[in-house]
């Protein structure tokens, strides 16, 4: 094979892989302030949570939100939010 | 490609001095309250949880009653400690104003608490109509010495991928040990009641362990409740669905420019270089 014939096999291959690892095994909904908001987890979160690695933001805001449901129930619930893991990302824009 | 570690870091951490990167942090604010409709909401709850994911690693923030924080820090009264709303019969007490930030590699996390209480402030005044898009804010002049913030020393994790076990087992302990008593109407939230009860005890490994299967256990019960072959067509969610996938590349991008930086052979060595970066730009 040429070395262009290659990069493309690797190419395809990559996105294959990107594909699978993207597709969505399981949907959370919960109610925010009157509003419903739905996480995706994908087939790498589950990958990542049951290899024992670091657990990707999805998995960190269901456990948060399900700990807050059981905990709390649905009255604690209206007197306590949690921020999505992404606005993190946010602040860090303005740490640094 | 593997990127350049120093390339990436630079990347991650540059100041944002100058940039125009405020504008960024306005639009992800408002789309953070369109999602929840109400641009009030930060300010109408006791508690606010906020998982921080700092690079290649989590820590947890808790916020005790933002909107007297945010009075205490723009030097307006707050009736703190005292019944301010009432519930039926039930009079309501609310929570001392602080920060409990909560990080198994052992960080204080005074920049991040002086950001996010920045933010906070920020937030305010945009729902209050101070603040509109293009707005030039000012600089970053936040002190970590302003912020009400308990001194705790939480549980560390004592492996190199724990740290987000350790925060759901917080966001379980928090709700226990001081949200519950405090809506149960059997105890108060004060910093120096958070100082009394959190410490290096203050979960076991066991629950740091068993918190995983939880989530494990959520996540099946998810996938047996219903069939997600097809995604959703809701254009919110795929808009966060693709930001997710931004940051987690970016993240990756991170990660393994860190493990350029180890030692196969020595686990600790991870850990080190964690704690070099945080302790470098968090301290």
């Amino acid at each position: 094979l040429e070395a262009s014939d290659k990069d493309a096999a690797a190419a395809a291959a990559a996105a294959a892989a990107e594909e699978e690892a993207g597709k969505v095994v399981a949907q959370y909904k919960y109610r925010l302030n009157d509003t419903w908001c739905t996480l995706s987890v994908q087939v790498r979160d589950l990958k990542s949570l049951e290899a024992g690695n670091w657990l990707s933001d999805t998995i960190i805001q269901l456990g948060v939100q399900s700990i807050l449901e059981e905990v709390l129930g649905e009255q604690g619930l209206k007197r306590v939010g949690a921020l999505d893991a992404l606005f993190s990302f946010c602040l860090r824009q303005v740490c640094f | 490609m593997n990127p350049d570690p120093m390339w990436c870091l630079q990347a991650l951490y540059r100041r944002g001095n100058g940039e125009p990167v405020y504008d960024g942090l306005f639009e992800e604010l408002k789309g953070q309250m369109k999602q929840t409709q109400s641009p009030d909401f930060l300010f109408e709850k006791d508690f606010l949880f906020f998982p921080m994911c700092l690079p290649c690693h989590w820590a947890l923030a808790v916020v005790c009653n933002p909107l007297a924080l945010v009075k205490k820090l723009l030097g307006l009264p707050s009736q703190v400690g005292l019944p301010e709303t009432a519930v039926g019969s039930m009079a309501v007490v609310k929570p001392e104003p602080a920060i409990i930030f909560l990080d198994s590699l052992g960080s204080k996390g005074n920049v991040w608490c002086t950001a996010l209480a920045h933010l906070l402030v920020q937030a305010r005044q945009a729902t209050q109509g101070e603040l509109t898009h293009g707005t030039q804010l000012p600089s970053w002049s936040g002190n970590p010495q302003h912020v009400p913030r308990p001194s705790v020393d939480s549980p560390l994790q004592t492996n190199l991928y724990s740290c987000g076990d350790h925060l759901l087992v917080a966001t379980r302990r928090v709700c226990q040990d001081v949200v519950r008593p405090l809506f149960d109407g059997k105890d108060t939230v004060t910093i120096q009641h958070l100082e009394e009860i959190i410490d290096r005890e203050w979960y076991s490994a066991d629950e740091v362990n068993a918190e995983r299967r939880k989530i494990k256990d959520r996540v099946e019960s998810l996938r047996a409740e219903e069939d997600c072959s097809q995604v959703t067509d809701d254009p919110e969610a795929k808009a966060v669905q693709e930001h997710r996938d931004r940051n987690r590349r970016l993240r990756e991008q991170v990660q393994d420019c860190l493990a350029s930086f180890e030692n196969p052979n020595d686990d600790s060595s991870v850990v080190t270089v964690q704690q070099v970066v945080i302790s470098e730009y968090c301290f």
